[in-house]
């Protein structure tokens, strides 16, 4: 059985956000997460190869690194590719979906990747690759491992799995047919009755999990607009006075703009624990662009930008901490008479 | 967390590097920013450049802010 595991920098032991750009390697046999996956798959298991990237340097320049991948993963033959695990990470989350979708798409090998479910990277490849639901974060590596461990071994064996329900992994929204005894109507009255006597039957149409809300009316008339400058990338005055946190934010801080023409360097500090801050640090409106909107507002293009800015740490924050912070957030726009409002994310 | 804020009335744009991931979760309004780590610059630009990068991006927002939009759309704007 052999497989092709691919892996981040960060994985790879080659370092942090600092390392994002590192270029694509690879070494024969097992690394990082495979060392600790490979004795839980059996004798007739060999990872071949591993291959690793910068999470920056794949999603910049996404058709030059899949090409070499595709080039790595070909010359060693592999039964089946497994990514990952990425957890709740955004950009090797999507390195990993990539590299799934390649394999599937283009190579004909099968493949599996591990994302915790909420990761943005399962609805954008959910179709492409097999998706293993891991933890948030990589404190649950090893209770994770076994279970991909396991589903990789049976895709390698068949070439495919059986229903997500059965299998394990998360559903891909392909639907296929299948001989049941009773028709719909007879279904839907025994799922009905299950219902009433308070139990919880599983749908057979399951919706997909991101909420859709419907878009706000836009901004008729920017001339007498307030507009609000909100960010996820961690840019704080020098100290982070409110010591947000780094990632997994659980608040966000308001800090004045007042008789500022842009955000002074070495006044403010980047400090998201997701992103290389360098760039921003030697020009903070990189990420807050409070000179050019400054400018906006004196040409009279807006009325007015308000003399404040939101910020987080956007990183490995859940679905439901995200919803709790952007209302709180919205309400305080709300309360300040903000027409519309800017956001940036890194 | 911008769509809290369409929700309570308040139109967004959200300017970033990956509009894949804004799309797919919903976000309405989005322009593709100048990098992961910078959406409102690029440092390999002359400085005068990327403050006119910079100006570009934000117009866009705000154009995107003033447009009725039904579903999530990309904005882009050329270097």
């Amino acid at each position: 059985m052999r497989i092709v595991h691919y892996i981040n920098q960060f994985f790879a032991g080659i370092g942090g956000e600092e390392k994002g750009g590192s270029p694509l390697e690879h070494c024969e046999g097992p690394k990082g997460p495979g060392v600790g996956l490979l004795p839980l798959m059996g004798s007739e298991a060999e990872i071949v190869r591993t291959i690793w990237c910068g999470d920056n340097l794949i999603n910049q320049e996404q058709e030059r690194i899949l090409s070499e991948i595709e080039k790595l993963i070909r010359e060693v033959k592999p039964d089946v590719v497994v990514a990952g695990p990425a957890f709740n990470a955004g950009r090797y989350g999507l390195a990993c979906g990539m590299v799934g979708k390649l394999c599937t798409e283009k190579l004909g090998i099968p493949a599996l990747i591990g994302l915790f479910p909420e990761n943005p990277a399962v609805e954008i490849y959910r179709k492409d690759a097999y998706i293993y639901p891991c933890a948030e974060t990589a404190v649950g590596m090893r209770k994770d491992l076994p279970g991909l461990a396991k589903l990789l071994m049976r895709l390698a064996k068949n070439g495919k799995l059986g229903p997500a329900a059965v299998e394990g992994y998360l559903p891909r929204g392909y639907r296929y047919n299948e001989i049941v005894e009773s028709n719909a109507a007879v279904r839907s009255i025994e799922m009905l009755e299950r219902r009433l006597k308070g139990e919880s039957p599983a749908t057979e149409v399951p919706l997909r999990t991101f909420e859709k809300v419907p878009p706000a009316a836009p901004v008729r008339n920017l001339r007498e607009a307030t507009v609000a400058i909100v960010t996820g990338g961690g840019m704080v005055p020098k100290g982070n006075p409110d010591k947000l946190k780094q990632a997994f934010a659980d608040s966000f801080g308001t800090y004045s703009i007042a008789g500022m023409d842009e955000l002074p360097v070495g006044d403010f500090k980047g400090i998201h624990g997701g992103y290389d801050s360098t760039w921003v640090d030697e020009d903070p409106d990189r990420v807050v662009p409070v000179d050019v909107l400054r400018g906006l507002e004196k040409e009279g293009r807006i009325k007015r930008l308000l003399n404040e800015y939101v910020v987080l740490c956007g990183i490995g924050t859940n679905v439901a901490m995200s919803k709790k912070l952007g209302a709180d957030i919205a309400e305080q726009l709300k309360r300040k008479e903000v027409s519309a409002a800017i956001y940036t994310s890194t | 967390m911008q769509k809290e804020a369409e929700r309570a009335g308040i139109p967004t744009a959200l300017i970033t590097a990956i509009p894949s991931v804004a799309k797919s979760v919903g976000v309405s309004r989005i322009v593709t920013g100048g990098g992961i780590p910078y959406p409102v610059g690029n440092p390999s630009l002359p400085r005068d450049r990327e403050i006119e990068f910079r100006k570009r991006l934000v117009e866009k927002a705000l154009e995107a802010i003033s447009t009725e939009v039904k579903e999530p759309t990309v904005f882009n704007v050329s270097l």
